[in-house]
């Protein structure tokens, strides 16, 4: 499913993609026709976007600007070298600004934020909100997608005042409600990884 | 194997394009066929929702084409049938997300190992309703016994023509034998005189199908329901068989005796 030869990172002032050294230049446009364009997954969200630079000629970086350029114009590809990279392990989450939205989403709305999302309103069935960090719900989640650490965190959580969502995700994990109707009480919820699974508990 | 793939449509909306489409579907997966069905409404999908498969979608038919995922992790498994499966919509896209040599592409590879690629449509006549009728063989119009719905029925059957696709066969849904008994209906041969195409079943109004449809469980999946041996009657004509009509239910002496004596 995920080409694990080339991973995305979310850091403090961008997202970075770190690729295998040999990989080729039809490979990585590929990707980046796959993963950037406009309505993707990624494709939706501003972002200052880095490259590692595994040893690409003048000539493939413009090929790669303009590749992206065409899916995306929003979006331009700078590169960087191992050398000035915070080290593996230490990579800070994506402290992007927190984004704050004060209405309800209905079916087919959908909010795309590299950090932290804040929502004072509800979601409905067919919505979607997909965070980089933490999603925070100040209403009712009555159905709906919600993907916190979409970047791939899996300590990120979901917290809502009611929380029955239509489907889960956070970080690399999908969970979905049940197929009868489930009999949880009311109140505010959270949600978050333990173990394999997302577990909810009370808030 | 070389499957077939036919398309559910209407041009009016509302007259049951997607409850139809789960239950012969889900009909022929219990007559033992492999069977895919097509959410084309992009936007306004609705088909995962009938068939009670929402909380499962990861892809859909946008991420297919797009390709950031493969076909096969997108079809969705039904819970009851493990030969019945679905292809999502995307919600928060429009129609323009897929274009018709795409679905045709699409429902190209899908007959290579499928029995039936049934397609649901959105209603109207625009750029969703093309693609979704671009990649069928066959087509199946659904129409309730009310003139609008039989005039937009008509139409798409001449659009449909204009397109190649040729003797359509049309679904009359939501059928009230009482009323139709007492004349304010339109009745059955009205309809086939009208549109003057191959009848495929009738389906009665039946309050179950709003309890089927919001529980997420195709009626056809009920035995002792007439609504869903009705449907599973069209799965075996589209498989087929020679199926008289069913009766519906005796004309009422009272009725009877009222036509004699011309006060009905």
């Amino acid at each position: 499913m995920e080409n694990k030869e080339i991973v995305i990172k979310g850091t403090l002032d961008r997202l970075k993609i770190y690729s295998k050294p040999d990989i080729s230049l039809q490979e990585m446009k590929a990707f980046l026709r796959r993963k950037f364009a406009t309505g993707g997954f990624f494709g939706d969200i501003d972002y200052e976007l880095a490259l590692l630079d595994v040893g690409w000629q003048e000539e493939e970086k413009r090929e790669l600007n303009r590749v992206l350029r065409e899916v995306n114009p929003r979006l331009s590809l700078s590169f960087f070298s191992e050398d000035d990279d915070i080290p593996e392990g230490k990579l800070p989450r994506l402290k992007a600004v927190p984004m704050i939205v004060k209405k309800s989403f209905r079916s087919g709305q959908k909010v795309v934020a590299p950090g932290d999302i804040v929502i004072v309103g509800d979601i409905n069935p067919g919505a979607e909100v997909v965070a980089g960090g933490d999603v925070l719900v100040f209403g009712r989640v009555g159905g709906g997608l919600l993907h916190a650490g979409a970047s791939g965190e899996n300590d990120a959580v979901i917290v809502a005042l009611s929380l029955k969502p239509t489907q889960l995700r956070i970080g690399t994990i999908i969970s979905r409600a049940p197929d009868q109707g489930e009999q949880r009480e009311g109140g505010p919820e959270i949600a978050r990884i333990k173990g394999k699974n997302i577990v909810i508990e009370k808030f | 194997m070389k499957g077939k793939s036919i398309v559910i449509t209407s041009g009016k909306g509302g007259v049951g394009k997607t409850t139809i489409t789960a239950n012969i579907g889900t009909a022929l997966a219990m007559l033992g066929k492999k069977v895919v069905l097509i959410d084309a409404d992009i936007g306004l999908r609705n088909l995962d929702v009938v068939i009670g498969l929402e909380n499962r979608i990861v892809y859909d038919i946008v991420d297919v084409v797009e390709e950031r995922c493969r076909l096969e992790q997108a079809l969705i498994k039904d819970k009851r049938y493990r030969h019945l499966f679905l292809l999502p919509a995307a919600q928060t896209r429009d129609k323009s997300a897929i274009k018709e040599k795409q679905m045709k592409d699409l429902i190209q590879g899908l007959k290579e190992s499928y029995d039936y690629i049934l397609i649901d449509s959105p209603a109207g006549i625009e750029h969703g309703f093309l693609n979704a009728v671009s990649g069928a063989d066959e087509a199946i119009i659904v129409t309730t016994p009310e003139v609008a719905a039989v005039r937009d029925a008509d139409r798409i059957i001449g659009l449909l023509e204009s397109r190649g696709l040729n003797d359509p066969q049309v679904i009359i849904n939501r059928i009230r034998s009482d009323m139709v008994r007492r004349g304010d209906m339109m009745t059955i041969e009205d309809m086939i005189e009208i549109l003057a195409i191959n009848l495929l079943g009738v389906v009665p109004e039946d309050e179950d199908i709003i309890v089927s449809t919001n529980r997420g469980e195709p009626i056809a999946l009920q035995e002792k329901s007439k609504t869903g041996e009705a449907l599973r009657n069209i799965a075996r004509r589209i498989e087929g068989e020679e199926l008289p009509l069913m009766t519906m239910g005796k004309a009422k002496l009272m009725d009877k005796i009222k036509r004699l004596i011309g006060i009905s």
